[in-house]
C-alpha cells in the first residue's frame, strides 16, 4: 500500500463512517495499536500509519516535525478523509498537537504524549556536562545519548534531534479541539506532570490516569477503548448539555 | 447524573444477567454518569456490591458482599453499618433477564417509585414474557408466527393429541422462561411426556409447537432514539447443532457470551430482510416499546416462510453487538437508552379532583352516581 515515493505506509481496518487516525510512538509502527484497533474497528474506520523510518516506511532524508504532520495530512487526502479523530501515543502526540489545527480533525486522544519541554534534572545536567567535557577533549562521544537515540541510523539520528528539540508548550492554548489525555501514573518517559501541564494548557482537555507506565494502554485495553468510545460519542453526538460534567480521574472500579 | 444499574434477579438467568450488568457498567461513561450497581439476589434482596465490575465478586455462596439497599421514591437508600445514605436516582438501567426483572414487575415497581428505566414498559414486558400471549399479540399485529398449543398441568393427554395432529417432531418450551432453559425437542409420544415433565419444572404453563426440521435463526434488534426507531442489521448465529441448549448458548468456550460464531450482517434475500425489519419495527412501535429489544425469527428453509419467534425486551448484552455496523457502539447505545428513558420520564396518569368524597361524607347515599355524572 506504499504510495508514491515519500508517502507513508498505512493500513485501514473496519469500514465505519467515523475515522480514527492512529499515530504511534517513537520506535513503534502501525501495529502498536492493534489491540485497540481490533476492538474499535467494529464502529470506526481505523487508519494506522507507519511514520518515516518506522515499520515499512523508509527514511530518505532528514525530517522535521512539520514533515511528519504533512505526511499524515497526505494520508488523509489519499483516503478521502473529511473528518477524523486522532489517537496518538508518545511521539505521535507531538504530531497530534501539530495537526490539531487542521479543520478536518474533530478531537484528540493523546496517550502518554510527548511535546512538553522536559524539566532539567540533576541527572540530565550531569550527562550534559559529561558530553560537553568529552567533546571539548575530543574523546569518543558515541556512548552518550539515550538508548532511543543510539539505536537509530545516522539519518534518523538527525531527525530525532530535530524532533526532541521541538517544544510545543506554546501550541497548547491554540488547540480548541476536545482532547482526552490518558496517562500512566508511573510513566518515566513522559511523566505525569506533563499531562497536568497539557490539561492546563488545552482548553477542552480531560485527563484520565491509569495504573502503569508509558505503555499503560496495552495493560488496560478494554478500559481505554471504553474511555475513547465514550469520549468520542460525546464529541460526535454531544450529550454534555444534558448531563452535568464532573472532573473524574478515572482508574475504574466503583 | 446518577444511574442505577439493576441486574441479577431471581430467575435462572441470573448469572447471564450479572454478565450483562458488568458489560453495561463498562460501557457507561464515567464522566457523565455516577454508577450505582444494584444487584438483586436469589431471594430478592437488593445490594450495592463491592467491586461490582469484577466477575469474581459474584462467585460463591453468599456473593456478592455489599451494603443492603432499597428504593424510597426515587432515592436509593444505602445502609452501611450505622450510616445511612440517600442517593437521588435519575435513571435505572435494567440488565435483568427473565423472571420478575423482565416480566414487568420490576418495571412497575420503578414506575411506582418514579424512576425512569431503560427497558420497555410494564405492558410490552408482560406480553413478550409469555410465549402464548406474545404469539397471539404478534398474530394480531399481522406478524407470521408458528401455531402453538398451551398446555397446563394435567393437560398432557391433550398435548399428545395435539402433537399427533400437527406431526412430530414438536418443540416443548416453558411459557415464561428465556435463554432456551427447559426447552426440548420430542420425536415421539414418550419423549414428549419426558420433555413436558422437564418443562413443568420451570413453569406451570408450557407451550408446544411444531418444530421446523430445517431452519435458519435470524436476530434483529430495535432501539428508539429521539423518537425514531433504529433497526439493526440482521444477525445469524451460525454455530448450530440440531438445537441451541443453554450450555451452547452461554457456557461454551469458557463461559464467553457470543462464543458461538455468527454471520453479521446475515446474508439472506432482500425481501426476507425487508419483511423482518418492517415486522420488527411494527411490533416495536405498536407495543409502544423503548430501549433495546431483540426480535428472534425463524426461517423455514423448506417453505421459505419467516416466523417471528419471540421478542426479548431485555436481551443479552443489551443487543449492543447488533448495532455496531450502524456506527453505534455499546457506549452510544447506553447513552441512547438513557436519553430516551429520561425524555419519556415516568408515565403519570392525569390527576383530577372530584367531590365524591365530600358528597359521601355528607351522607348522600348515591354519591358515586351523582358525582359521576358531573365528572
Amino acid at each position: 500500500m506504499c504510495d508514491m515515493e515519500n508517502g507513508l505506509n498505512y493500513e485501514v481496518y473496519g469500514n465505519g463512517e467515523k475515522v480514527l487516525l492512529f499515530l504511534h510512538g517513537w520506535g513503534g509502527d502501525r501495529r502498536s495499536f492493534v489491540p485497540l484497533v481490533n476492538i474499535l474497528k467494529d464502529t470506526y474506520r481505523c487508519i494506522c500509519v507507519d511514520f518515516y523510518g518506522h515499520g515499512n516506511t523508509p527514511a530518505t532524508r532528514e525530517y522535521s516535525l512539520r514533515d511528519f504532520t504533512e505526511s499524515v495530512r497526505r494520508v488523509m487526502l489519499d483516503e478521502n478523509v473529511t473528518s477524523a479523530s486522532v489517537v496518538a501515543h508518545s511521539f505521535g502526540g507531538r504530531v497530534a498537537l501539530d495537526i490539531a489545527s487542521d479543520p478536518r480533525i474533530n478531537a484528540l486522544v493523546i496517550i502518554d504524549g510527548a511535546g512538553i519541554k522536559p524539566r532539567l534534572t540533576l541527572k540530565k545536567l550531569a550527562r550534559k556536562f559529561v558530553y560537553r567535557l568529552k567533546k571539548a577533549v575530543k574523546a569518543d562521544t558515541s556512548r552518550c545519548g539515550s538508548p532511543d537515540y543510539k539505536a537509530l541510523s545516522p539519518l534518523m539520528k538527525a531527525t530525532f534531534v530535530n524532533i526532541v528539540n521541538t517544544y510545543q508548550n506554546a501550541v497548547l492554548p491554540q488547540i480548541n479541539k476536545p482532547t482526552l489525555l490518558i496517562w500512566g501514573k508511573k510513566d518515566c518517559d513522559t511523566p505525569l506532570w506533563m499531562a497536568h501541564k497539557m490539561q492546563k494548557g488545552i482548553k477542552n482537555a480531560r485527563l484520565i490516569t491509569l495504573d502503569g507506565g508509558h505503555f499503560c494502554y496495552l495493560d488496560h485495553v478494554f478500559e481505554v477503548t471504553g474511555y475513547i468510545r465514550n469520549f468520542l460519542n460525546g464529541v460526535y453526538y454531544g450529550m454534555d448539555g444534558v448531563c452535568d460534567m464532573r472532573s473524574a480521574s478515572g482508574g475504574g472500579g466503583s | 447524573m446518577n444511574i442505577a444499574v439493576i441486574y441479577g434477579g431471581t430467575s435462572c438467568e441470573r448469572d447471564v444477567s450479572v454478565i450483562t450488568g458488568i458489560q453495561a457498567m463498562g460501557m457507561l461513561d464515567r464522566f457523565k454518569y455516577e454508577i450505582y450497581p444494584v444487584h438483586i439476589g436469589e431471594n430478592g434482596d437488593m445490594r450495592l456490591p463491592m467491586n461490582a465490575q469484577s466477575v469474581r465478586s459474584y462467585i460463591g455462596e453468599h456473593a456478592p458482599a455489599g451494603a443492603p439497599v432499597h428504593f424510597e421514591k426515587n432515592e436509593l437508600c444505602v445502609r452501611k453499618g450505622l450510616k445511612r445514605k440517600r442517593i437521588h436516582i435519575d435513571c435505572a438501567l435494567l440488565c435483568t433477564h427473565g423472571g420478575v426483572g423482565e416480566n414487568g414487575a420490576l418495571q412497575g415497581f420503578l414506575e411506582m417509585c418514579g424512576i425512569p428505566y431503560t427497558s420497555p414498559g410494564v405492558e410490552p414486558s408482560a406480553i413478550c414474557m409469555n410465549k402464548i400471549t406474545s404469539k397471539n399479540v404478534f398474530l394480531g399485529l399481522g406478524a407470521n408466527v408458528l401455531p402453538a398449543a398451551k398446555v397446563v398441568k394435567e393437560g398432557e393427554e391433550e398435548a399428545v393429541e395435539y402433537a399427533k395432529k400437527c406431526g412430530y417432531p414438536v418443540i416443548v418450551k416453558p411459557a415464561r422462561q428465556g435463554s432456551s432453559i427447559g426447552i426440548d425437542v420430542a420425536n415421539n409420544a414418550e419423549e414428549l411426556l419426558a420433555a413436558m415433565s422437564v418443562a413443568f419444572e420451570f413453569d406451570d404453563v408450557i407451550v408446544i409447537e411444531r418444530a421446523l426440521r430445517d431452519f435458519t435463526e435470524i436476530n434483529c434488534a430495535c432501539v428508539k432514539s429521539r423518537g425514531e426507531i433504529i433497526i439493526s442489521s440482521l444477525e445469524r448465529p451460525v454455530c448450530w447443532k440440531e438445537f441451541l441448549t443453554f450450555e451452547d448458548k452461554y457456557l461454551s468456550k469458557g463461559g464467553k457470551i457470543r462464543a458461538s460464531s455468527r454471520e453479521f450482517p446475515a446474508k439472506i434475500s432482500s425481501d426476507k430482510e425487508k419483511y423482518i425489519k418492517s415486522t420488527s419495527a411494527a411490533v416495536y412501535s405498536e407495543l409502544n416499546m423503548k430501549g433495546a429489544v431483540r426480535f428472534d425469527y425463524l426461517i423455514d428453509n423448506e417453505s421459505g416462510a419467516v416466523y417471528l419467534n419471540e421478542a426479548n425486551t431485555i436481551p443479552g448484552s443489551l443487543a449492543s453487538y447488533l448495532f455496531t455496523d450502524k456506527g453505534i457502539d455499546g457506549s452510544r447505545l447506553m447513552d441512547i437508552m438513557i436519553e430516551e428513558a429520561m425524555a419519556e420520564g415516568v408515565a403519570r396518569g392525569k390527576t383530577f379532583s372530584s367531590d365524591i368524597l365530600k358528597a359521601y361524607g355528607t351522607g348522600s347515599a348515591n354519591a358515586c352516581k351523582i358525582s359521576a355524572r358531573n365528572i
